[in-house]
C-alpha cells in the first residue's frame, strides 16, 4: 500500500493534476455554505467546516438526470421514403433515432401511421470526488447494493456507470461533531470502506494513504512525497484521536427486531409531532436514494428524466386510485427509520445509514434520528394494554 | 414572573382543566444551542417549555390542514408576533377553528439569527445562553467561548419588526413590549432597497443565482403557515406537470414564484421559509418585495386584524393598480 505526503500548499497543483484527465469535485463555501461543486483553478477548498450540507451523492446520483429522449412522427409510406423525413422534424435528432423506427414498417405497409423513436442517454464524466468524509463514501457503498443488482434485484446502469469512473478521495474526521454517530453503526472517522485513498490532514499537510488501485492511480502524482515515519506515527495519531470524540447515542443491537415489533407504536405519533413532511433529511442523507420518473414533452419531442424524490412527501405513496396508503405525517416518518434500520437490511444485508448526522443538523426542527431509534428501537414496552387508557383519556374514537 | 414562567402556568391550566389535547411550545434541542418545537399532552410535562431569543419556529405551521394528529384535536399554542399574524391569515379565511384553539401570545424583542452565529466558528456551537436581556454567549465544541450583543446577532426580519406584539391571543405572556407608532410611521424596507434598484435584467441574474442552489426539499413550503395545500402542492403536480420537476435555476425560480404569489395577502413575511431552508437561500426577500408592492397599493399589511380578509380576497373599486 502506497503511503504518501502531500505538503499543504501543494493540494491546489494536487487537484490540478488529478482534473488532467477527470473532473474534480470538492467542498467550497459560497456565501458561508460549504457544498461540493467542481473543481477549477484558483478555488479554495474548504476542509475546516467538517460536513458540507450535501454529501457528494448527487455527483453519481444526479438529482435530475435525463435518460431517454423520444419523439413522435408520423410516416406515410404512399409519399414519402420509409426513412425520409415525413414533416421537418429535426432531421439532426441523428440516423440512430430513425433506424428504430424500421421495426414498425412491415404491418403497416401503405397506411400513414405513427412512430416512435427514442434515444437513451447514458453518460458519464471520470470524476474524483476530493475532501469527501468517510461517512460520504460509506454511504456510497450502502448504496450500491440496492442500485448493483444485489439479492438478483434490479441493476441500475445510470448509477453504476458514474460510480466505476468516481475515485473517491476522503478526508479523516479531525473534529467530530457532536451530531456524529458514525461508531455507532460500526465506521470511524477515519474510516475506509468505500474510500479509494484516505487522507489525514498532519501538521503542514496530508499523509495519504491508497486502499485501491484508483487511489494508488491518484496518488501517482510526482509533487507527493513518500510519507515519513513521523508523519505516518503522527496521522495515526490523529485517526486514534478522533474515535473517541464521537458519541455512541444508541445500541445498534436489537434495533431491527425493535423496529419491527414497535410498528404499531403510539410513538410514532408522538415523536413525528415536529416533523414537516419535508425531504430535507433525504436530499441531504449521502443513502437516501428514492426518485420519480417523468416525461416532459413539448409537441411531438420529450424527454424522460428521473428526478430525486422522497418518502416525505405526501404524494410519494399517493396511487392512482386516490388512496395513500401513507396518508398521514407518521406513517411516513416511521418509514424512513425503519427503511434504513429494517427493510433495507433485511433485503440488502447492509443498513442505510452511516452516522454523518446531516439529516439532524438540517432538519427545520432537528427531528434527531438518534432518538428515534433510542425510542422505537428499544423493547417494546410489554404492559401496553395498561398503557393505553393513561393516554387515551377517551380523546378518539 | 418571566415569559417562559407565564408560558408554563397557561398551559399546565389548559392541560389540567382538558382545554387542550396538546399544547404546542417551544423545548431545547439536543443541546442549548438549538430550540425545537414541543408538543406536551401531559401537564407533569411543562418543565420542558422555554422561552428565549433561540425561539424562531413559528408553531402556527403546526395547526395547518392535515398536520394535527389527532386531526380534530383541540390544541394550545404560542405565538410571538409574527406568528399572530399567520394565525390571523388561517383565521380570516376561516382555516382553522377558533373554538379548538388555544392562543398564548409571547411579546417578543427579537430572535437570534442561528446563522449568523454559526458562521462566526470554524468549530460546532454547543450552547447558547442569555445570562442577560441583550446578551448572547457562545460556546463551541473546542471550549471557546464568545459573547454578542443580541441586538448585533438578529434576523434581518426582527430588526425591522412592526409587530413585536402578538395581534391576536387568548392570554399574554407577560407585559406587552414596546410598539412603533403603526399609525404614524410606514414600515422599513430598506433591506430590499438594493435589490429595488437592480435593473429588470440584474433582477433577473440575482434571483436565478440564489436559487439556482435550491434543492427541492420543499422545506420553505412545508413549514410556511400560510401555505395549507402544501401536500397537494401545485409545484409537484406530476400528471400534468404543471410546474418542470427538473432541479436547475430557472425551474426552481418558477416554483419560488409561485409560493410568492400564492401565499401573497397573506404571507406577512415571517421568515420562517428563510430559516428552514437547508441551503439557506434568502426566500423572504421575494415575500418581503411582494408585502411591499401590496403595502404600496392597498395600504395592507397581512394578518392583522381578524375584520379583513386577505388583500387579494377583495375588491374595492378605489384601489390603485401597479404598472
Amino acid at each position: 500500500m502506497t503511503i504518501k505526503y502531500l505538503q499543504a500548499d501543494r493540494l491546489p497543483a494536487f487537484l490540478e493534476y488529478l482534473a488532467e484527465d477527470a473532473r474534480v469535485v470538492a467542498p467550497f463555501k459560497r456565501y458561508g455554505v460549504v457544498q461540493f461543486e467542481p473543481w477549477s483553478s484558483g478555488k479554495d477548498v474548504e476542509l475546516d467546516v467538517l460536513l458540507a450540507k450535501q454529501s457528494p451523492k448527487e455527483y453519481i446520483f444526479l438529482q435530475t438526470q435525463t435518460y431517454l429522449k423520444f419523439g413522435y412522427r408520423m410516416e406515410d409510406p404512399e409519399t414519402s421514403a420509409p426513412d425520409g423525413p415525413g414533416s421537418d422534424d429535426a432531421a439532426s435528432e441523428g440516423e440512430g433515432a430513425a433506424k428504430k423506427a424500421e421495426p414498425d414498417e412491415s404491418p403497416t405497409v401503405g397506411i400513414p401511421h405513427e412512430t416512435v423513436h427514442v434515444e437513451p442517454i447514458l453518460e458519464a464524466q471520470t470524476q474524483v470526488i476530493f475532501g469527501c468524509r468517510p461517512c460520504d463514501a460509506r454511504g456510497f457503498v450502502q448504496t450500491d447494493n440496492v442500485f448493483g443488482g444485489y439479492g438478483g434485484f434490479y441493476y441500475d446502469p445510470l448509477y453504476n456507470a458514474r460510480r466505476e469512473v468516481t475515485t473517491i478521495l476522503a478526508v479523516t474526521c479531525r473534529e467530530p461533531r457532536s451530531t456524529c454517530f458514525c461508531t455507532a453503526i460500526g465506521g470511524s472517522p477515519a474510516g475506509t470502506e468505500g474510500v479509494d485513498a484516505l487522507f489525514t490532514q498532519v501538521e503542514g499537510g496530508f499523509v495519504a494513504e491508497a486502499l485501491t488501485e484508483k487511489g494508488e492511480a491518484a496518488l501517482a502524482y510526482e509533487g507527493l512525497a513518500d510519507a515519513g515515519a513521523a508523519q505516518t506515527d503522527a496521522a495515526a495519531a490523529v485517526k486514534e484521536e478522533a474515535i473517541p470524540k464521537v458519541d455512541m447515542p444508541f445500541e445498534l443491537e436489537g434495533i431491527r427486531d425493535n423496529l419491527h415489533d414497535n410498528i404499531e407504536g403510539q410513538q410514532w405519533h408522538h415523536l413525528a409531532m415536529r416533523c414537516i413532511s419535508c425531504g430535507t433529511c433525504t436530499y441531504v442523507c449521502p443513502n437516501c436514494y428514492c426518485f420519480s420518473i417523468n416525461d416532459q414533452i413539448v409537441e411531438t419531442e420529450g424527454e424522460r428524466y428521473r428526478v430525486w424524490d422522497n418518502c416525505f412527501n405526501p404524494m410519494y405513496t399517493e396511487e392512482t386510485s386516490g388512496h395513500n396508503p401513507r396518508a398521514q405525517k407518521s406513517n411516513r416518518f416511521r418509514n424512513r427509520f425503519s427503511h434504513k434500520f429494517w427493510y433495507y437490511p433485511d433485503k440488502y444485508d447492509s443498513l442505510l445509514c452511516s452516522g454523518c448526522g446531516r439529516c439532524i443538523m438540517h432538519c427545520p426542527t432537528r427531528i434527531d434520528i438518534r432518538e428515534v431509534l433510542r425510542v422505537m428501537g428499544s423493547p417494546a414496552p410489554e404492559p401496553e394494554p395498561a398503557a393505553a387508557p393513561a393516554t387515551g383519556e377517551g380523546k378518539e374514537a | 414572573m418571566s415569559r417562559e414562567e407565564h408560558i408554563r402556568e397557561f398551559a399546565t391550566a389548559a392541560l389540567a382543566e382538558g382545554r387542550v389535547d396538546y399544547f404546542i411550545g417551544w423545548q431545547q434541542g439536543y443541546n442549548s444551542s438549538e430550540v425545537i418545537p414541543v408538543f406536551i399532552r401531559d401537564a407533569a410535562e411543562v418543565e420542558q417549555l422555554v422561552w428565549n431569543p433561540l425561539c424562531h419556529h413559528n408553531l402556527v405551521t403546526f395547526l395547518k390542514r392535515n398536520m394535527p394528529d389527532p386531526p380534530d384535536a383541540k390544541i394550545g399554542v404560542c405565538v410571538k408576533g409574527c406568528d399572530s399574524r399567520t394565525l390571523v391569515a388561517l383565521l380570516q379565511e376561516e382555516l382553522v377553528d377558533k373554538d379548538k384553539l388555544y392562543v398564548v401570545g409571547v411579546p417578543c424583542d427579537g430572535i437570534v439569527d442561528r446563522r449568523k452565529l454559526e458562521k462566526e466558528f470554524a468549530a460546532e456551537m454547543v450552547a447558547i445562553e442569555f445570562p442577560e436581556r441583550g446578551k448572547v454567549v457562545v460556546t463551541t465544541r473546542l471550549g471557546e467561548t464568545q459573547e454578542f450583543a443580541q441586538d448585533a446577532v438578529l434576523l434581518d426580519v426582527c430588526r425591522l419588526c412592526r409587530y413585536p406584539n402578538p395581534v391576536y391571543a387568548d392570554d399574554t405572556a407577560g407585559p406587552l413590549e414596546t410598539e412603533p407608532d403603526r399609525k404614524h410611521t410606514q414600515p422599513d424596507w430598506t433591506d430590499i432597497a438594493d435589490y429595488e434598484n437592480f435593473s429588470d435584467d440584474d433582477k433577473q441574474a440575482v434571483l436565478e443565482q440564489i436559487y439556482s442552489t435550491c434543492i427541492r426539499c420543499f422545506a420553505c413550503i412545508n413549514v410556511c403557515p400560510v401555505c395549507y395545500c402544501w401536500d397537494r402542492c401545485v409545484n409537484r403536480s406530476r400528471q400534468p406537470e404543471l410546474v418542470s420537476q427538473k432541479v436547475g435555476a430557472k425551474e426552481n425560480l418558477l416554483f419560488q414564484m409561485i409560493h410568492m404569489m400564492h401565499v401573497a395577502g397573506r404571507c406577512p413575511s415571517c421568515g420562517a421559509c428563510d430559516r428552514a431552508c437547508p441551503v439557506e437561500i434568502p426566500l423572504y426577500l421575494l415575500h418581503r418585495k411582494m408585502n411591499k408592492e401590496i403595502y404600496d397599493m392597498f395600504g395592507f399589511e397581512p394578518g392583522t386584524s381578524l375584520d379583513e380578509k386577505p388583500v387579494f380576497q377583495t375588491f374595492r373599486i378605489e384601489d390603485e393598480f401597479g404598472d
